[in-house]
């Protein structure tokens, strides 16, 4: 399986937009927590842009940084691709809530915001997108899988795929489990072919051999979107390199890319 | 065009009951599964449910003990079923467990386990010490739960798309297929009564006061079902009889959040590509399972979505959201599960609780059971956030 990336969007403390963020991947400055700026989507409707949540705006802020330059080059409709472990807690923390009283009143707004497949709706209406949409999560195995239904989606035969990865803390409510993490959103614009934007060529091997479990990463933690770093550090040098993750408990994927100047 | 899929396995449990012979009995005999109350949970609306009444008594093997909840008791239920568990033992030692894939749809996953875990919390001070929210609420928890239960170890996923959920399945499985990732893949959906999609529906006014009535000039809004089914997939061989899953088509109708497209263009799109991908006419398919929810708004768009794909001769249709409710992201898997045995048995699936068509949407569904002669079925799923499935399914016979 191959693809190649021609765009990278990056959201995250201390990292926020891929041009701002490249010296501090290559090593050249020292990172530095700082928390993302305020965001709204401009591209959404009012109403519907001050309905967002924490969740919905990295979803939407990781593909628009992803887009930013080609928004107006790109063909109207192509896939896209979100993938989030946990969805929004905040919005489910409010709603297990509510139902709590005798008599419930949740929000119609908190329930349609509440499908996972959110942000993805929004990024579609706003982008008057009508291509396929997905929403998917797979836990630990999560940046494996979604880099495959990605590129098997793309050779459907679209000319690109927009693939976005989010994942931000958990709400409080639940608070039996509460996994040491930022916020980190990262997207990849992908294509079969080269164009003149290409960054890179990406390959994509499946062994059956386990893959370890990633150690926390040491920025943003169990922040699973976060465990892609290592490409984007890659990418940031212009080096050519690979990463190993899990895409189950007995299979790896191995992803190896090499820039293209 | 896509590799035709064979269906070497199915299982299905709703309010219809257990397996595929309790839901064909209920299509011969035209018997809903809705009933306006639930015998086990305290849904706090009166209205009409879709239930599984017996998942109180439904226990998971040791192993698995930290997965219980609702929602993966229904799934093992669906899973112990039409001997569905046994067969994809014999797949996975056939072809090697890791080259099973796993693709689920669910839209709420595990939810009511922090519902109910809230409710303690506040009876009691404390959260319950069972409690376990990656196992159980977490929106991969059902994923992770059945490839345990099953232990296959090939590529998976969690699809929730809302409605759409478990129909979009079979497309992942068709491309892992393509890139040959897989030898067979489980697909399937679950979802489960939860009291947030209840009284969330409710609050969007999307809540039938009766028993919900897809199609009709009265249709005032859903029932909400549970229900978990599985299919098993595998490469099309000509000696395999049965079902195929033989083309798939997804787009978003970059309209509103929770509102379908009036014109429900994306909806014509998704069964298009469908059938493109399957290589045939609008003329060839013999029956349309509906997504059909019962709102006023989901059936006209959709009306207007299938005369725009067929034109003046429409295949036979109908919704079959009267027998089993609306069972939300499980909606895609039920239906396939339901067009399957249409196809297997030459049996026309009713449009439950019509009393007058509304005349607005031009259609004529299927009034009562009927047999006749099916080949070629699609099967439409459509969800919040304006995204869109469908799905071709066709019959191998003996010739």
């Amino acid at each position: 399986m191959k693809a190649f990336i021609n765009s990278v969007g990056l959201q995250a403390p201390g990292l926020e937009g891929w041009q701002d963020s490249a010296a501090i991947l290559r090593g050249e400055r020292p990172y530095q927590f700082q928390p993302l700026s305020p965001y709204s989507p401009a591209f959404l409707p009012a109403n519907e842009r001050r309905r967002t949540t924490d969740t919905i705006r990295l979803g939407l802020r990781s593909a628009q940084d992803t887009l930013g330059a080609y928004l107006g080059e790109m063909p109207a409709s192509i896939p896209t691709l979100f993938a989030c472990v946990d969805g929004d807690t905040e919005i489910s923390a409010k709603m297990t809530a509510a139902i709590l009283a005798d008599e419930p009143m949740v929000s119609p707004i908190h329930f349609h915001n509440s499908v996972h497949n959110a942000p993805a709706g929004y990024w579609m209406i706003g982008q008057k997108n009508r291509a396929p949409s997905s929403s998917i999560s797979v836990g630990e195995y999560q940046l494996a899988n979604s880099f495959v239904e990605a590129i098997t989606q793309l050779s459907e035969g679209w000319e690109a795929l927009l693939l976005v990865m989010y994942d931000l803390p958990i709400d409080p409510i639940i608070e039996t489990y509460q996994p040491d993490m930022h916020a980190f959103g990262v997207g990849f614009l992908l294509s079969l072919n080269q164009n003149e934007h290409t960054l890179a060529e990406l390959n994509l091997q499946v062994n059956q051999q386990a893959c370890p479990s990633p150690s926390p990463c040491k920025w943003f933690g169990a922040n699973q979107s976060a465990q892609v770093l290592p490409l984007l550090k890659g990418l940031a040098r212009g080096e050519a390199g690979e990463q190993i993750c899990a895409l189950s408990p007995a299979l790896s994927l191995r992803l190896h890319w090499t820039p293209i100047a | 065009m896509v590799t035709a899929l064979d269906i070497t396995a199915s299982t299905l449990v709703s309010a219809l009951g257990h397996g595929k012979q309790a839901h064909l009995a209920a299509i011969q005999q035209q018997r809903s599964g809705l009933r306006p109350q639930v015998t086990d949970l305290d849904t706090k609306l009166s209205a009409y449910f879709g239930a599984v009444s017996d998942l109180a008594s439904v226990q998971l093997p040791e192993g698995l003990a930290h997965f219980d909840c609702r929602n993966h008791r229904l799934a093992w239920a669906a899973l112990q079923a039409d001997a569905f568990q046994v067969a994809v033992t014999n797949a996975a030692s056939h072809y090697g467990s890791h080259r099973i894939g796993l693709a689920l749809g669910t839209s709420t996953s595990g939810i009511l386990a922090t519902e109910e875990v809230l409710a303690y919390r506040e009876a009691h001070g404390r959260f319950a010490e069972n409690y376990d929210y990656t196992a159980t609420h977490r929106m991969n928890a059902l994923t992770d739960f059945c490839a345990s239960a099953l232990a296959i170890t090939g590529p998976r996923l969690t699809i929730s798309t809302a409605c759409s959920s478990s129909a979009k399945v079979f497309a992942s499985a068709a491309r892992w297929f393509a890139h040959d990732l897989v030898d067979a893949v489980v697909v399937g959906g679950v979802d489960s009564l939860c009291l947030t999609t209840i009284h969330g529906f409710n609050a969007l006014g999307l809540v039938s006061r009766g028993i919900t009535r897809p199609l009709d000039a009265e249709r005032d809004g859903i029932n909400i079902g549970e229900a978990g089914g599985f299919m098993l997939l595998e490469r099309a061989k000509p000696e395999q009889l049965g079902v195929c899953l033989m083309g798939y088509g997804e787009s978003s109708d970059a309209y509103h959040i929770s509102s379908p497209q009036p014109e429900g263009e994306g909806a014509a799109e998704a069964m298009r590509q469908a059938l493109a991908r399957a290589g045939i006419a609008p003329s060839d398919i013999d029956y349309i399972n509906l997504h059909g929810t019962g709102t006023p708004s989901n059936d006209l768009a959709e009306s207007k979505a299938i005369h725009s794909v067929f034109g003046e001769h429409l295949p036979a249709h109908s919704s079959t959201k009267g027998f089993t409710g609306h069972t939300l992201g499980a909606a895609g898997i039920t239906e396939a599960v339901l067009v399957e045995l249409a196809l297997l048995n030459h049996l026309l699936l009713p449009n439950l609780n019509l009393q007058q068509v509304d005349s607005a949407l031009q259609l004529n569904p299927v009034k009562q059971t009927q047999a006749q002669a099916l080949t070629w079925a699609l099967s439409n799923s459509f969800g919040f956030g304006g995204n869109n499935a469908s799905l071709v399914f066709a019959l191998k016979e003996k010739r």
